[in-house]
């Protein structure tokens, strides 16, 4: 297609309007896509948290465990309540608790415990308690 | 006498306008900048952000404002280096401004980190520093001589004067929680309604209502092209502005290819509305 220019002749498009509308195109193509792919997956798996440690040291007088959630499900969750227990020396030594603002579905979120006591020396276990849908 | 030939900012007429230009420049900025000025996210941002991340967005800043100046810039811009000038001048007021109002409020302190002072202020620089430059086409005169420049520009010039304006609104939003909210909320069918609903508001926006500065749809462009080359194109820049400014303040990290998408798309709108107003505000 030709357009008349500011002189009345006829001049194709410019090559410039070509390239940026198509890659404007192919990005808004891209987020249509992303999006209705997974609107075409069916019904939202439920939120299934995984939490993982990822690291265990030392932080001033106490321990920090990190550790990191993921959610698999496709739902996201608020308010996540993460609780740490420490067995250690035969007994429950200490609990530890912490909430995630987010973790939205699909996605990781990272935090941290402390405890008094090395949680390398016992058996520590942590875990999702609960959530509130955002 | 002086040996070196008298520069016309040093006559005594051009030294009174420069400085009715630094208070408008002031005016603009605080003016712009406020409502980020008093968002808590913004002050957390100033902690917390990544100073990579940070640094980049500063830079960046300075290469928006480069030739935002020469199309609204704060002083009647002579040439390139007037318009460099302009650019660094308006950094540095929307700098001081935004230190200003932090101190004001309470935000900032004596006893607090240089980090976490510096990190507060750098921040706030982005919008306080766009407010600045805009000063000009707000609060200022010149307008025929800006939308002269404007028309000069051609597709390139509307395409940035489209990418400053959704950087400036984007930027209004997206540090709210709310943003991560919304994009928790919505369902896919209401994300896809949404970025329909921005390329339709772009395109009603800039071409279809007769507003100040709007562009009338050349002659013999049809319909079909003018959407995609002009409105889809504006959103392809909405959409990268937003995954830009997401990624600067860390939402995207740990998060799945769909949340992005839908946080994009939430960020989408105001960084579209941006894009299709920018006419009208600049």
């Amino acid at each position: 297609m030709a357009q008349l220019d500011d002189n009345g002749q006829r001049s194709a498009r410019p090559l410039i309007e070509w390239v940026v509308a198509g890659l404007g195109l192919l990005i808004t193509i891209a987020l249509i896509g992303t999006i209705a792919w997974k609107a075409l997956q069916g019904p939202l798996a439920k939120p299934q948290i995984a939490l993982k440690v990822t690291a265990i040291s030392v932080s001033g007088e106490q321990y920090l465990v990190e550790f990191s959630a993921l959610n698999h499900g496709d739902q996201t969750v608020a308010g996540v309540t993460v609780e740490g227990r420490l067995n250690a020396e035969g007994h429950e030594t200490e609990v530890k608790e912490t909430t995630l603002d987010y973790v939205a579905g699909q996605s990781q979120t990272n935090g941290g415990l402390f405890f008094r006591t090395d949680p390398r020396k016992g058996d520590l276990q942590v875990s999702a308690s609960g959530y509130q849908l955002p | 006498m002086n040996p070196a030939p008298p520069l016309p900012s040093f006559t005594m007429h051009a030294r009174q306008s420069f400085g009715r230009a630094l208070a408008r420049a002031l005016a603009g900025a605080i003016l712009f900048s406020f409502p980020l000025l008093m968002t808590m996210e913004m002050w957390w941002m100033g902690i917390y952000l990544d100073r990579a991340r940070l640094l980049l967005l500063l830079v960046l800043t300075l290469l928006l404002l480069l030739p935002l100046s020469y199309f609204v810039g704060f002083e009647r811009t002579g040439g390139a280096n007037e318009d460099a000038l302009d650019a660094i001048v308006a950094f540095g007021v929307g700098a001081v401004a935004a230190a200003l109002m932090l101190i004001l409020f309470g935000i900032i302190t004596l006893a607090m980190p240089l980090n976490e002072i510096v990190g507060k202020i750098a921040i706030q620089t982005v919008p306080a520093s766009i407010g600045a430059i805009l000063a000009r086409g707000q609060l200022g005169s010149g307008q025929k001589d800006l939308e002269a420049k404007q028309r000069r520009a051609g597709y390139p010039g509307q395409l940035f004067i489209m990418l400053a304006g959704a950087i400036f609104l984007a930027f209004n939003v997206a540090p709210t929680d709310e943003m991560l909210l919304i994009a928790f909320k919505m369902t896919y069918l209401q994300a896809l309604s949404l970025m329909l609903l921005s390329i339709l508001a772009l395109h009603a926006f800039v071409y279809a209502l007769d507003f100040r500065g709007s562009e009338h749809a050349p002659a013999g462009m049809k319909f079909g092209w003018l959407l995609i080359s002009h409105s889809v194109a504006g959103y392809g820049i909405a959409v990268v502005v937003s995954l830009y400014v997401l990624w600067t303040f860390g939402r995207t990290d740990g998060a799945s290819l769909t949340q992005i998408a839908m946080m994009t798309t939430v960020l989408g709108f105001p960084a579209a509305l941006g894009a299709a107003s920018a006419r009208i505000i600049i």
